[in-house]
């Protein structure tokens, strides 16, 4: 059995994500943001902290769910593109304060259905129960990756025929990993 | 010390810099005449032998094909001695930096595909965008690149 600390974000109500104790800088109530023109929607206004412009992701708006436009939670984490590389900042919307929590390995859990067919699917790490819910464990640096972002602009580009559903289905084999080359990666659409 | 300067142009809300040694010329809207000078563009600007075609873009970098009263002025932008775009705008000033670090890249994660904008910067509580004259070719008029 390891127990291991990591902090629980809750970005809405159905999708609790984990992310390691390391990765976490601060939580912020952001009274400032500003929009960058042109960015993707869920990916579209900075906050300046520390020196830094820091992007702010809405899970939801990427998630395709309605979005609380009012919220200004922020959890501030940091993520290395890749060992030695220097450290890039996310804040990521939230719908209440992030809390510490310990894991135990034999939490450990199968990714939820939503999870496992849908764009995220990729960049979770594993999965784990805690208080009854399914919490994903995100690798942040790919979701901040060039090519996370050129999946989800694949999966949004009408001129390759996506469905009138709109869903996509991602090959099983899809990993994505910082720095990958786009060549590995392969959408499918329904 | 290498102080960087731009000159900041404001359209539809947005503030666009680009490097002020790239600046050909700055002209009044009133001065474009209809010419078929480049795809997109809303017109054409000419002094002496050079001849700008003239864009006029929205706050997310989309191209309009009609030019608002307000977007007095053009931005004229050249590579070298060659004329190469005008950007219609609202105002026209410059702006400095001191040094480069004062100019993040934008994050992989904002980044869209042939969207213009390779930097951000914060300056006196405005967010600003930065560009150069050769991105802004392969953005506005790719068919104008030479190999």
């Amino acid at each position: 059995m390891t127990i291991s600390e990591a902090w629980l974000l809750e970005p809405n109500d159905s999708l609790p994500i984990a992310i390691s104790d390391q990765e976490m800088m601060e939580y912020v109530q952001a009274s400032v943001s500003y929009s960058v023109p042109g960015a993707p929607n869920y990916c579209n206004r900075v906050i300046s902290w520390q020196s830094h412009l820091v992007p702010v992701m809405d899970i939801d708006r990427l998630a395709g769910i309605p979005s609380d436009e009012s919220g200004r939670l922020l959890g501030l984490m940091a993520y290395q593109m890749q060992p030695g590389a220097p450290l890039q900042y996310l804040g990521l919307k939230l719908k209440v304060p992030p809390r510490k929590i310990k894991v135990d390995d034999e939490q450990a859990c199968e990714l939820p259905e939503g999870i496992s067919e849908g764009l995220l699917e990729p960049i979770c790490l594993s999965c784990f129960t805690y208080e009854d819910r399914s919490v994903v464990i995100l690798d942040i640096a790919s979701l901040c990756s060039a090519e996370f972002r050129d999946l989800v602009n694949a999966a949004k580009l009408p001129a390759i025929g996506q469905s009138e559903s709109g869903e996509i289905d991602l090959d099983e084999d899809v990993t994505i990993t910082a720095g990958m080359d786009m060549d590995a990666i392969k959408v499918d659409l329904i | 010390m290498a102080v960087k300067s731009f000159a900041q142009i404001r359209f539809d809300g947005v503030y666009l810099l680009l490097p002020q040694p790239e600046v050909g010329l700055i002209e009044v809207s009133g001065r474009i005449v209809d010419e078929d000078s480049a795809q997109g563009s809303i017109g054409a600007l000419k002094s002496g032998n050079k001849v700008w075609p003239v864009f006029v873009l929205s706050a997310d970098f989309q191209l309009r094909q009609d030019r608002p009263a307000n977007y007095k002025f053009c931005l004229c932008m050249n590579l070298g001695d060659e004329a190469v775009l005008s950007i219609a705008c609202e105002e026209v000033s410059t702006v400095s930096f001191e040094t480069s670090d004062d100019l993040e890249p934008v994050p992989a994660c904002m980044q869209i595909p042939n969207c213009p904008i390779e930097f951000l910067v914060l300056k006196d509580i405005q967010m600003m965008l930065v560009s150069n004259t050769k991105t802004m070719q392969q953005y506005l008029v790719p068919e104008t690149i030479k190999e």
